[in-house]
């Protein structure tokens, strides 16, 4: 037989190592004692209700939390075997490493061409022509250039809400990064624009490591291969997406998958 | 847009065609066995039903998976239902080949048959109904679909002819031997697999047509 897509993939080294975490917003921890290892280009869903701490979690990957006051953490992170909280490192640098796409698209006001060209100009060292080819496989990767290679310089926000996701997509690639967070990407989409960017997903495991927060249960089977549950700040199971949906170890995660939850 | 997962769909056919091919072969060879009295043969068949147990296991395992990781609708739906439903069909079947040959042997232990009765077209016909089944799941041709039960009719009436033949009408006395015992055993497994060839063409009306002929009396499938 034909093996499946997902079952015929070999594991894969981990990628994202998280160590004994904890994190507190001020006095309230929201993160306890967290321990999973993330394969490299793969992709990982995080699920669970709201305020499970699957987006904080996420949110520390590429250390977005930094601009919230009075949070503090305990344990560790490494992505590429480098620690996130290494003093030396600089939190920019990381931020190109592990790119993220957010729940609601967020194009700049600004043309197409200039969504993916303006990070790459304001970090340098970028000619015209290398500009232009950055920008269309950038476009090619995110699955948009046929779409849009006729109207570069047209304002992204004439975009739909899918194809804006997309841009987004392709601005995060186009700073090669090593990690790709999405924090629901699709919760703002249609069905049909949910399912161009879960292809895209489906592509991009090929060259990213890829952690993606959502709702939608059948998101996470859709186009994950390991499924983390996440109650109350703690990680309940974490195992391949085939075994969480299918056959759970723990109670809750079987409550929580077949809408029994509370 | 087909979607990245439609291809596994694609892989369930092929193993469920592959599972039909297996199932046939060991359904020829039982009846090849019978006739040939060749006992070496019989062990042949017997020691295949093994590859088709495990590819109904593997055919399940996938129809799961798809079913939680996917959402199927429509069609999806119906084929992976459909799948399921003639894999184990295909499964009695071969389990059916597996007893005949396991009654060939005992019919070599005691003593040779010189008159198989209608058996040997009994086998020709079941074989060409699960062809003709599996070909009408193939081809989603719902013509060769319709096709299989009429034939199916001939294969009970050649048993049910056996049957009279052997032990005469209800409440004739008549010593029967024990090769011939057998016999009716292994002519009843042969209508039993035309039966389950039945029940697949019914899971192709209801995978092409949505329509569930299951169950029904008149000739309208």
């Amino acid at each position: 037989m034909t093996t499946p897509t997902q079952a015929a993939e070999s594991p894969r080294p981990d990628y994202i190592r998280v160590r004994d975490f904890s994190f507190n917003y001020g006095a309230n921890r929201a993160l306890h004692e967290l321990n999973l290892d993330i394969p490299e280009r793969r992709v990982t869903a995080f699920i669970g209700p709201s305020g499970c701490g699957k987006s904080t979690l996420l949110r520390n990957f590429n250390r977005m939390n930094d601009l919230v006051d009075g949070i503090s953490h305990e344990g560790d992170i490494t992505i590429g075997g480098a620690s996130i909280y290494d003093p030396l490192l600089e939190v920019i640098e990381l931020r190109k490493r592990v790119g993220m796409v957010f729940q609601k698209s967020n194009p700049f006001p600004k043309s197409i061409y200039e969504n993916i060209a303006y990070g790459l100009r304001v970090s340098g060292n970028c000619g015209r022509s290398e500009m232009d080819q950055i920008v269309e496989s950038s476009l090619r990767g995110a699955a948009l250039w046929d779409e849009v290679k006729d109207r570069l310089h047209q304002s992204a926000l004439g975009l739909s809400g899918g194809q804006q996701q997309r841009l987004c997509i392709a601005r995060a690639i186009a700073n090669r990064p090593e990690v790709l967070l999405m924090d629901e990407p699709c919760s703002a989409l249609d069905p049909i624009a949910t399912a161009k960017v879960e292809e895209l997903i489906h592509q991009l495991k090929r060259d990213y490591t890829i952690v993606i927060v959502t709702h939608s249960m059948q998101q996470a089977t859709r186009v994950s291969d390991r499924t983390a549950f996440f109650y109350l700040g703690k990680l309940i199971e974490y195992d391949t997406t085939e075994k969480i949906f299918m056959n759970p170890r723990e109670k809750q995660t079987e409550d929580y998958i077949s809408g029994r939850f509370g | 847009m087909d979607r990245f997962f439609h291809t596994e769909l694609n892989d369930l056919r092929k193993d469920l065609i592959l599972m039909g091919e297996h199932t046939l072969d060991m359904l020829r060879l039982s009846a090849d066995a019978l006739v040939n009295a060749d006992i070496a043969l019989a062990h042949q068949v017997r020691g295949m039903d093994d590859s088709v147990d495990e590819l109904e296991k593997r055919i399940d395992r996938e129809v799961m998976r798809y079913l939680t990781l996917f959402g199927p609708m429509g069609r999806d739906i119906r084929l992976l239902m459909a799948v399921r439903d003639i894999g184990h069909d295909l499964e009695r079947v071969a389990d059916e080949a597996a007893v005949i040959a396991r009654r060939v042997i005992t019919i070599g232990e005691r003593g040779a048959l010189n008159d198989f009765l209608r058996v040997p077209r009994m086998a020709e016909l079941a074989e060409a109904q699960v062809r003709l089944a599996l070909d009408s799941f193939v081809e989603l041709d719902l013509e060769k679909a319709r096709a299989v039960r009429p034939a199916d009719a001939e294969v009970d009436r050649l048993h049910r002819e056996n049957y009279e033949q052997v032990f005469g009408a209800p409440g004739a006395s008549r010593a029967v031997t024990a090769p011939v015992v057998e016999l009716m055993f292994i002519s009843k497994g042969f209508e039993r697999a035309g039966d389950h060839a039945k029940n697949i063409a019914e899971q192709v009306i209801f995978l092409a047509s949505g329509e569930d002929v299951r169950h029904r009396h008149d000739d309208a499938n």
